[in-house]
């Protein structure tokens, strides 16, 4: 089929066909006929017509879709995965990680006095400093592998598939000096003169009835003795040290 | 002959047709539950006044979103339209475009195509 009414064409030249020869058995048969080829000439032009509208409408329909789903799916300020998506995305990999048997890591990291820096540079500048912070973490964002995503305010939080505590704690460590090295000025913060990050590192193989939510409560644990033992570095749950002070 | 008024609600126009000045209007949204249940009336009530029409008529349409059932409708009014423009009618279209909704730009563009003797304007507003 070459075009879409290829077969509706086929019967207007047939049409046209007939009309040409005259078969017909009266003036009145061929008026007739002639009507309702007329009529079917016209009533087909409104169907493609509507056809082209309705393609035009779908793929103006579909474009927003999927608008709206990337919106409803990113974090405005830094373009990272917001916090349900990454929540939504986490407990599918936690259920591939407990049927595979694979170790699922999580990073949760804090920008060191962020308050302050706000108090210090205004917000709009606040704002200016986690996009630099969160533009360190593309990076490790794989597709099909690692997922970023603003936790909220200026917290953020790494899904790392099938790594274990110590090359989560790589990756934790290689992110730190990252940040480090964008030597963002802070002189509002109370012991660095440069934007730093805490962060807390959490590694398990999920089992049958365990919960994601304590995978992340780990990190979370972890990120609070990062920030207990003076921030600007990485904490493994429960007791490695992998980080230093500066 | 009667006006026509019809509100505007969620998924149907605003239908305002003024027999007297000739001035008919839709506008809004159309994707009513039943497109051919609503347009009935609108298609009878401008057949009946086409077949009287005296002097000039002016057909403005801003409709930025339509489903294809009522693409249906307007391309059937557009028919009518036109064969009275080429019985000599003096019959104006205005399709009204926000000028970012390229989506309803583009279906006047569809629309207009088919028409030869009835003049169709597409007017993009801010």
């Amino acid at each position: 089929m070459e075009k879409l009414f290829d077969k509706e064409q086929q019967v207007i030249k047939q049409a046209e066909k007939r009309l040409e020869t005259s078969q017909f058995d009266s003036k009145a048969d061929q008026d007739a006929y002639e009507l309702l080829y007329e009529e079917y000439k016209a009533l087909l032009r409104q169907v493609t017509r509507m056809v082209h509208l309705s393609d035009r409408i779908q793929l103006e329909l579909r474009t927003l879709l999927q608008e709206l789903e990337r919106v409803s799916k990113t974090d405005p300020l830094t373009n990272l995965y917001n916090r349900s998506c990454f929540m939504k995305y986490c407990l599918d990999e936690w259920e591939r990680a407990q049927q595979n048997g694979h170790p699922l890591a999580v990073l949760m990291i804090d920008v060191d006095f962020f308050k302050e820096y706000n108090d210090t540079y205004g917000h709009i500048k606040g704002d200016a400093c986690l996009k630099n912070v969160a533009n360190q973490f593309f990076k490790i964002a794989t597709p099909s592998h690692n997922m970023v995503a603003r936790f909220g305010g200026d917290e953020f939080v790494v899904l790392l598939s099938n790594t274990n505590p110590t090359n989560a704690a790589m990756v934790a460590q290689n992110i730190l000096v990252d940040v480090r090295g964008l030597h963002l000025e802070h002189h509002g913060s109370k012991r660095y003169s440069q934007v730093t990050l805490s962060i807390g590192v959490a590694s398990m193989v999920p089992e049958p009835d365990t919960p994601f939510v304590n995978l992340l409560q780990h990190a979370d644990q972890a990120l609070y003795q990062a920030k207990e033992a003076g921030k600007n570095c990485v904490r493994l749950y429960a007791e490695n040290v992998i980080g230093s002070k500066k | 002959m009667q006006n026509l008024v019809i509100e505007k609600t969620l998924s149907s126009p605003k239908i305002c047709f003024d027999a007297t000045t000739g001035a008919l209007e839709i506008r809004g949204e159309s994707y009513p539950e039943n497109v051919a249940k609503f347009y009935t009336p609108v298609l009878d009530w401008i057949t009946a006044f086409l077949q009287d029409l005296d002097h000039n008529c002016l057909m403005t349409m801003d409709v930025p979103y339509f489903n294809s059932s009522t693409s249906k409708i307007f391309l059937i009014l557009f028919d009518m339209l036109e064969q009275s423009a080429q019985a000599g009618k003096h019959i104006l279209v205005k399709w009204m475009c926000e000028r970012e909704n390229e989506m309803a730009i583009e279906c006047g563009e569809e629309f207009k195509e088919d028409l030869n003797q009835l003049p169709f304007e597409i007017i993009l507003y801010e």
